[in-house]
């Protein structure tokens, strides 16, 4: 497959595998790009990964930059649960992080205020299809997406770990 | 500037005759702007030259350009003895300045087309003698030369930016018809300098076939490098509404196209976590009962959602009746209000589902009865495929997702 048509791939999938010298010749194009290759898992001895960006490469969106599709607050909420609740050490990686229950997601955000069916609905189809959270029902995991956040990105969220809603909040 | 300095070229005393800052054409507009009121007719001081500037420039540049707008007599005294502090604009620096904005702005092929134009409106007054006519001629001719020549060059060593600002100065659609209107009344009045005119004619289609290569190399170039910025905003304008789809279309023919993904930062996360407040009163979930097996809460979502869809299912055969198709419109008046609406919600749901075999397709036209059960009902048909599509196979996440151009 050509260098060209692997990039397309990477774009175009949350992931993809890659092998051998494939590996080597897409992360020195992606590195021209102002791109990534990120490494995500190796299940079954198949290298996946990821298109993220490097830092200060990021696509400047909002008001005085390009106009993006964002999320509504209701997912952006829902995945602040999934994080907070994924990634209980900031020192860490926020990816792979570890699994959570959905139903602990569910409770956590409906404890916040946001409507029940509209969480599910987030975990079930926003979330997910953004690469965002990936569901082992009745567990889930931060997907792919999270792994091509830039460094500053995390690095700011770690920042800001403690004002992620927490489980102990909510039972309290 | 550079072109300011080959148009002064001639004149010019020593090579520092013009100056670089683009700063001073601006500031000398200014000078001429302050004496554009009828309260100047006695002249300026330059306190007062000054004060209309009112501090676009800092003071001390404006008044070392009055000194020497004074020295060259841009600004001259209003009486020609000593000591004389009011200045009054000399209209030959205006006009000047005009020059230098036109040249700026248009190159000079604007002159070019003046000189035709002079040309053609002196031969059909019958006011030009053929040694005037034959001394134009010649003059179009070498100045046809010079610009396809210069233009020739460029496209040979100029980067693709230098090309771009040349482009809009050759950008002259009507030159070849005025070349060839003015060979015609030259011919008609003036049979001897037929071959003169036919030579100002040749030289005319090189300098235009050498425009034609310049904006040939501006869109290859331009188009290899992505980069909108070939053409004018007007023109991708003229492109849309008279170009053919399938021309519209070539455009994309290479390009990739992502699947939608949401931008999602750390400031987006933060900002909704920290401002988000409920609509409405929080219901506390009651505590989870301890040791009751937890179910899955997305696939009761999930089953709840296929039951709906099976319902709206079976009332879609219910109408149907066993056919493959059936209209919708005398379906909905039957139904009456507000089951109608229910009814076409329904329809609308089985036909967004790919997985359904069901198609709905309304026409334009809504059949209007202010009497009957429904006011205004829809026409359409409501069909029932043969076979299920294939799309329905795919993976729910592709599914889910519109799409979007990255």
């Amino acid at each position: 497959m050509s260098l060209k048509l692997q990039m397309a791939r990477l774009r175009a999938n949350h992931s993809a595998a890659l092998s051998g010298a494939e590996i080597a010749a897409v992360s020195h194009a992606a590195t021209i790009l102002g791109r990534r290759l990120i490494e995500v898992d190796d299940a079954a001895g198949i290298r996946t990964f990821v298109l993220g960006w490097s830092d200060g490469n990021e696509p400047a969106v909002g008001p005085e930059g390009i106009t993006a599709r964002q999320l509504s607050a209701i997912p952006v909420l829902t995945f602040a649960c999934c994080l907070r609740l994924c990634w209980p050490d900031p020192a860490t990686n926020p990816y792979p992080g570890e699994r959570t229950r959905v139903a602990d997601v569910i409770r956590l955000a409906t404890a916040i205020g946001a409507d029940d069916r509209h969480v599910k609905g987030a975990l079930r189809s926003e979330l997910r299809a953004a690469g965002l959270i990936q569901l082992h029902v009745p567990e889930l995991s931060l997907g792919p997406a999270v792994a091509a956040w830039a460094p500053a990105q995390v690095e700011a969220l770690r920042r800001f770990h403690t004002t992620l809603p927490a489980l102990e909040a909510a039972n309290g | 500037m550079r072109r300011i300095a080959a148009l002064i070229a001639p004149v010019a005393q020593d090579a520092g005759a013009v100056a670089d800052d683009e700063a001073v054409v601006e500031i000398a507009a200014a000078v001429c702007e302050a004496y554009g009121h009828e309260d100047a007719v006695d002249g300026l001081t330059k306190a007062e030259i000054l004060e209309r500037i009112d501090g676009g420039f800092p003071a001390a540049d404006v008044e070392s350009r009055l000194d020497l707008f004074i020295r060259l007599e841009l600004l001259r005294p209003i009486l020609d003895k000593k000591h004389q502090s009011r200045y009054v604009l000399n209209p030959a620096g205006v006009v000047g300045l005009l020059v230098f904005e036109r040249i700026g702005e248009r190159g000079g092929v604007d002159e070019l087309l003046h000189l035709l134009d002079r040309t053609r409106r002196l031969i059909e007054s019958g006011a030009a003698t053929e040694a005037t006519v034959a001394s134009a001629l010649e003059r179009l001719r070498g100045l046809f030369a010079l610009f396809a020549n210069e233009v020739a060059r460029l496209v040979a060593v100029a980067p693709l930016d230098e090309l771009l600002t040349e482009r809009r100065f050759h950008d002259r659609a009507d030159l070849i018809t005025q070349v060839a209107s003015l060979n015609g009344v030259v011919t008609d009045q003036f049979p001897s300098l037929d071959r003169p005119a036919y030579r100002v004619v040749v030289e005319a289609q090189r300098y235009v076939s050498a425009v034609q290569d310049l904006v040939a190399r501006v869109l290859d170039e331009g188009g290899e490098a992505r980069d909108f910025g070939v053409l004018a905003p007007e023109d991708y304008l003229t492109a849309a509404i008279t170009a053919s789809v399938a021309d519209l279309a070539s455009v994309f023919a290479t390009i990739v196209f992502d699947p939608p993904r949401p931008w999602l930062d750390a400031g987006a996360i933060v900002e909704v976590v920290e401002t988000y407040r409920p609509r409405r009163t929080i219901r506390v979930r009651p505590p989870e009962p301890a040791g009751t097996p937890v179910g899955d809460p997305l696939a009761l979502l999930e089953e709840e959602q296929a039951r709906l869809m099976q319902r709206r299912a079976l009332k879609a055969e219910q109408h149907l009746q066993g056919q493959e198709a059936t209209q919708v419109s005398s379906i909905l008046r039957g139904t009456g209000w507000p089951g109608a609406a229910t009814t076409l919600a329904d329809f609308l749901a089985l036909d967004a589902d790919v997985a359904q075999p069901y198609r709905l397709e309304l026409d334009d036209a809504v059949i209007v009865d202010s009497a009957g059960p429904v006011t205004f009902v829809p026409r359409g048909t409501l069909e029932r495929a043969t076979t299920m599509p294939e799309i329905a196979a795919r993976p729910e996440r592709e599914l889910s997702a519109p799409e979007t151009v990255e």
